[in-house]
């Protein structure tokens, strides 16, 4: 049986995912805020700016083990981020293109 | 977390397997234009508790059935019905898993219902292909990825396309366990393979456009555009030195 995409990631503040239904489809935006476990607000510093994020379902994103820990603190501690650091974050994932994180493994037995 | 499984795990993962693929090999005699996809469904049930496993599928978040058939445009998780008789020239997807003391085997087959179209023929030939391309890449120190790039590239070069909304996945003691495994991506990215990792394998491949809908039954996804679609998958063993296919009668 498949798995649907986004399924097993919890969504946290700062993850970069991309969009998979709706008008913005295939784009890549920032969570900058956690309504509930399948509820979040993106943005992407540009067409959708952090004063006016998108409400999006969690089964309609992707997201990417690559957490911005700039966004996530700012927001954290002011309530707030710019859309320059928003942009930044997606910046600095394109050019990584995908997470390259190990993960951690146990070894059973 | 990704989890590496113990000797005496993948050998229970093992006899998951067999008896998926056991199932597989049954159900593909059985296959044949009048059959409908509940009698299929209630012969793979029989068989897998036969053989002292369960079938993981059913109550699976609420899933109705034992295996998953999925007919022509759709591309998984079609719900077994007394209603859909299958007839000449349909092609069917059937995903099968077990649970044998406690450890999950998951594997998906595309099957000709009598003789098919040559595109038919051609799109399950490539997406059987793609899987077979993806899992040469498994052993240790390979980027995960690099195992969806592989498929991704067999499928494209022929002209079809990649499911992007659905993945395979890690497995074990749970159905759907780390990592997510895309079946597009850029090589050597992603989290390395070790020994030990048990992974589902499943490229999906639509002969139209990749973009797909749930119906209202909650459960099967099909192509929007109505296209044809594929689905083949293994779980398997990353080994010291390669892979072992899990889902396999031999």
């Amino acid at each position: 049986m498949v798995m649907r995409v986004g399924t097993l990631k919890e969504p946290k503040l700062g993850a970069i995912v991309r969009t998979l239904r709706g008008r913005d489809s295939g784009q890549y935006a920032v969570i900058v805020g956690i309504i509930d476990a399948r509820t979040v607000w993106i943005a992407d510093g540009d067409k959708r700016k952090f004063d006016s994020p998108k409400k999006k379902n969690v089964l309609h994103l992707e997201i990417f083990d690559y957490v911005s820990s700039e966004v996530a603190g700012s927001i954290q501690e002011t309530g707030r981020v710019t859309n320059g650091k928003i942009r930044f974050a997606l910046q600095k994932f394109r050019e990584t293109v995908q997470t390259e994180g190990d993960g951690k493994e146990l070894t059973n037995g | 977390m990704l989890i590496c499984k113990s000797r005496s795990e993948l050998a229970a993962m093992r006899q998951a397997g067999r008896i998926v693929a056991e199932t597989h090999r049954i159900l593909a005699r059985e296959i044949r234009p009048g059959i409908t996809t509940a009698e299929l469904d209630r012969i793979a049930d029989r068989y897998i508790r036969s053989r002292q496993a369960m079938p993981s599928f059913k109550g699976y978040n609420g899933f109705p059935a034992s295996i998953c058939t999925s007919v022509n445009e759709q591309l998984v998780h079609g719900i077994p019905s007394k209603d859909t008789v299958l007839k000449e020239g349909d092609i069917i997807s059937i995903d099968i898993g077990a649970k044998f003391e406690g450890y999950h085997g998951d594997s998906a087959w595309t099957y000709a219902v009598g003789k098919i179209s040559s595109d038919a023929e051609r799109l399950l030939r490539v997406t059987e292909q793609s899987l077979y391309a993806g899992l040469a890449e498994a052993r240790p120190g390979v980027r995960l990825y690099t195992i969806s790039h592989a498929i991704q590239k067999v499928v494209e070069s022929a002209g079809f396309s990649v499911v992007q909304d659905y993945y395979g996945h890690g497995i074990g003691t749970e159905l759907h366990e780390e990592p997510q495994i895309p079946n597009y991506g850029m090589p050597n990215r992603g989290p390395r393979l070790r020994a030990g990792m048990t992974l589902a394998v499943e490229p999906m491949v639509a002969s139209g456009e990749h973009h797909v809908r749930t119906l209202s039954d909650g459960w099967t996804v099909v192509t929007t555009d109505g296209s044809l679609c594929a689905h083949f998958e293994h779980t398997i063993a990353v080994t010291d030195d390669g892979f072992e296919i899990l889902t396999t009668c031999e």
